[in-house]
């Protein structure tokens, strides 16, 4: 009888009905799309986390270079002669990256000594600027001007030149990796995609590690040699860097070598540190500090912080405007269920008041109004459920691959919490590094499970407001005039 | 509380025994007297019509007859029990075991069958499906509707879902049953069906009928006629049924019933 008279009352209003459900639906499909888009943002905050970090990275620390003391990378190309002129020539210029003040490595081990740290690993970030081309034909007396080239991008481009000499400028990205402990440090950000990585041996060994992307692009390939500041290296392997980012290394050497040909023996420009346990993380960073105090201790929270870019709009967009707005869409659909059940009751009086005449007890009565109503919920959390997932994946589908800008730890942040504006940035030759994510928003089944929830929680609520309103009828209502 | 009761007319056991009931209704500022002290005692097993012109308070005093709201003063005894002071639950109890209601619109739930809507009824009672099935086509049977059992209200004329609304009153053997304006909603032909069909039942089964209507016709029938005006009651008892097919001439002899 219960359930037989709850179906033919909600196949007899069924437009109402299923308007019920489809509001609830609606709301809790809303929360479901906006609770999985906020899950993927910060997944996808994670993936940029990750590869500008590298796995189990807990702290890096690097030493800003000061305004004064070196601006971008110069070259004096003068003709040695008046017989060079017009003759090619090809030069390399391996500078510590640009910002990047060198540390001294016996700084590791007095960092890997303080409590709460696991283990403390050096890197050397280098880049790399070839210069190759003509000299020009000097039509002065004092031969040809300075050439300055500053390598900024990847990408070759022809320089302008006075004398009209054709020179090609090309640059990239070179790590110097501790090949004791590949487990931290530059290579940690990356995957191994062919080949292998150093072994431990390996620290004189002119052997080179290639990013896969910039492999392809100058059509190298596992086995190749190369020439990196005039020497030829063995490529024994490739990676890829986490989440297609462009803030890895395009080559990774071992650090030995690195050092040498950038006239850094004995130095590191970055230090990465991992915590004993992630609670340290706090202290350890601390303890750092007192340690090294000119130096620039970054944990993963503070890089979290810097993130700037489409990905942060994202996140702020999940934050703000996706929770209030589900929020909204939830108390509207609860709204509007409560009073469309009032209103159905309130058109019920005569029967539910003859029931109460025949004998029915109220909370009979109100058990059916709730029993309806629970069933609108249900088929509203169904439906919201299948908006939800749909919602999702329309997100995933159609969202823009989402940039991610972080500030390179030595620039923005320091001890005074002073970050340079971005045109200082520049002028300071800092490369901000940029991460790009594919946007998903994962379903859990927790998720769905909140949407049904939210969706009975509609009904509920409203059904109990029926079933109130319901309650308060009167046997004596069977006798109203109601035609 | 008996189930089955017998046809019998007792001078010293009365069904119902009222005394001074008032009932004053509040709306706002606008207080309204239902029934004015009335003074009244029911016979089991009788036939009553209870008239009077709209806002007599006739359909007030059905109420507090039938269980459904409780006097605001004076004393209401049923089988010596005064429902004037009974709780809510024990006049939804009363009201589920011992009365069977009939009313002016038929009060039938759109949405269930001719048999659905008889099962209704036993639905406090807590019988078992099967039961309450067999119950239930056992009374549309005794209403000559077994074939309509799985029709709706809506594919019912006026008097077969009248006979339904009786079906129900009646599954239940109730010791009352009330009829609102039975035949309000029906045509004359229809009206003379189930007045006849009421009455039929009154006399095979012995239960108490309680008929509320304006139409003197109806009122004809019964053993007693009760007039109420503005509250209060004027007796107008019939001593033999012939005279129902025409109008009555009113009594002043202050009889409780014939």
């Amino acid at each position: 009888m219960f359930f037989t008279y709850i179906y033919r009352e909600l196949r007899r209003r069924h437009r109402q009905a299923l308007l019920t459900a489809l509001g609830l639906a609606v709301g809790a499909g809303l929360v479901v799309a906006v609770t999985a888009y906020a899950g993927g943002v910060s997944d996808a905050q994670d993936a940029v986390l990750h590869s500008l970090y590298g796995v189990g990275t807990d702290i890096t620390v690097s030493q800003t270079q000061k305004l004064d003391q070196a601006g971008p990378p110069r070259f004096n190309i003068n003709p040695g002669s008046n017989s060079q002129q017009g003759k090619a020539f090809s030069r390399d210029a391996v500078r510590s990256a640009p910002g990047q003040q060198s540390l001294k490595a016996i700084r590791i081990a007095s960092i890997q000594s303080l409590d709460g740290v696991a283990q403390a690993v050096g890197g050397l970030t280098l880049n790399s600027v070839h210069v190759s081309g003509n000299f020009a034909q000097a039509f002065g007396q004092g031969g040809a001007q300075p050439f300055s080239g500053d390598g900024g991008s990847s990408s070759s481009q022809p320089a302008p030149s006075a004398s009209q000499a054709p020179i090609k400028v090309t640059s990239y990205s070179m790590a110097g990796v501790d090949v004791g402990q590949t487990g931290l440090g530059p290579l940690s950000s990356t995957e191994l995609v062919s080949g292998r990585t150093f072994t431990s041996s390996e620290t004189t060994s002119k052997v080179a590690v290639l990013d896969k992307a910039y492999a392809k692009q100058n059509s190298y390939a596992l086995g190749d040699t190369i020439k990196i500041s005039g020497a030829k290296y063995t490529v024994i392997g490739l990676v890829t860097s986490a989440a297609g980012s462009s803030s890895g290394s395009n080559v990774y050497i071992p650090l030995t070598l690195a050092q040498k040909m950038s006239d850094n023996v004995g130095k590191v420009n970055q230090i990465y540190v991992r915590a004993s346990s992630s609670t340290d993380i706090a202290t350890v960073k601390k303890e750092i500090r007192a340690v090294l105090p000119k130096a620039t201790v970054t944990t993963a929270q503070d890089l979290a912080d810097q993130v700037s870019g489409s990905l942060k709009s994202a996140s702020q967009l999940a934050d703000t405007l996706g929770k209030w707005l589900a929020i909204a869409a939830l108390i509207a659909a609860f709204a509007v269920a409560s009073l469309l059940t009032v209103s159905a009751v309130s058109r019920r009086v005569r029967e539910f008041g003859t029931l109460k005449a025949l004998g029915w007890k109220s909370r009979r009565v109100v058990g059916q109004v709730m029993g309806e109503s629970v069933v609108q919920g249900v088929l509203g959390g169904i439906i919201g459920v299948m908006i939800g997932v749909a919602g999702a994946q329309l997100i995933a589908h159609f969202s823009p691959v989402l940039k991610a800008t972080v500030g390179q730890t030595a620039t923005a942040g320091g001890p005074g919490g002073f970050a340079p504006p971005p045109g200082m940035r520049a002028a300071l030759g800092q490369t901000a590094q940029t991460v790009a994510v594919h946007l998903t928003a994962p379903v859990s089944i927790q998720l769905v499970l909140l949407a049904v929830g939210l969706a009975l929680a509609g009904g509920v609520l409203a059904g109990a407001l029926g079933g109130w309103r319901a309650s308060r009828l009167r046997p004596a209502d069977a006798l109203r005039r109601l035609d | 509380m008996t189930l089955t009761a017998a046809h019998t007319l007792e001078e010293d056991s009365m069904l119902y025994d009222l005394t001074g009931v008032t009932k004053r209704y509040t709306q706002g500022r606008k207080t309204v007297d239902a029934l004015a002290g009335v003074d009244l005692k029911i016979a089991d097993g009788e036939f009553l019509a209870i008239q009077g012109s709209t806002g007599s308070g006739k359909t007030t005093l059905l109420q507090m007859l039938g269980a459904m709201d409780r006097p605001t003063s004076g004393s209401l005894l049923f089988e010596g029990r005064d429902l004037a002071k009974l709780g809510e639950s024990d006049l939804t109890e009363l009201r589920s075991h011992s009365f069977g209601f009939i009313f002016q619109a038929f009060n039938l739930i759109p949405t269930l069958t001719a048999q659905e809507n008889v099962e209704t009824a036993l639905v406090p009672w807590h019988v078992n499906a099967k039961e309450r099935r067999g119950r239930a086509q056992e009374a549309l049977d005794g209403v000559g509707l077994a074939d309509r059992a799985k029709h709706i209200p809506s594919e019912l004329s006026g008097g077969e879902q009248q006979r339904v609304a009786i079906a129900r009153a009646l599954v239940r053997a109730p010791r009352v049953i009330f009829a609102d304006e039975p035949s309000g909603n029906l045509d004359e032909r229809t009206r003379d069906d189930i007045i006849g069909l009421l009455e039929e039942l009154w006399r095979e089964r012995g239960q108490t009928l309680i008929v509320v209507t304006h139409d003197t016709w109806v009122a004809g029938r019964a053993l007693r006629r009760i007039r109420l005006d503005s509250g209060k009651l004027e007796t107008s008892p019939v001593d033999d049924r012939s005279g129902a097919e025409g109008a009555p001439a009113p009594a002043p002899e202050p009889a409780l019933h014939a």
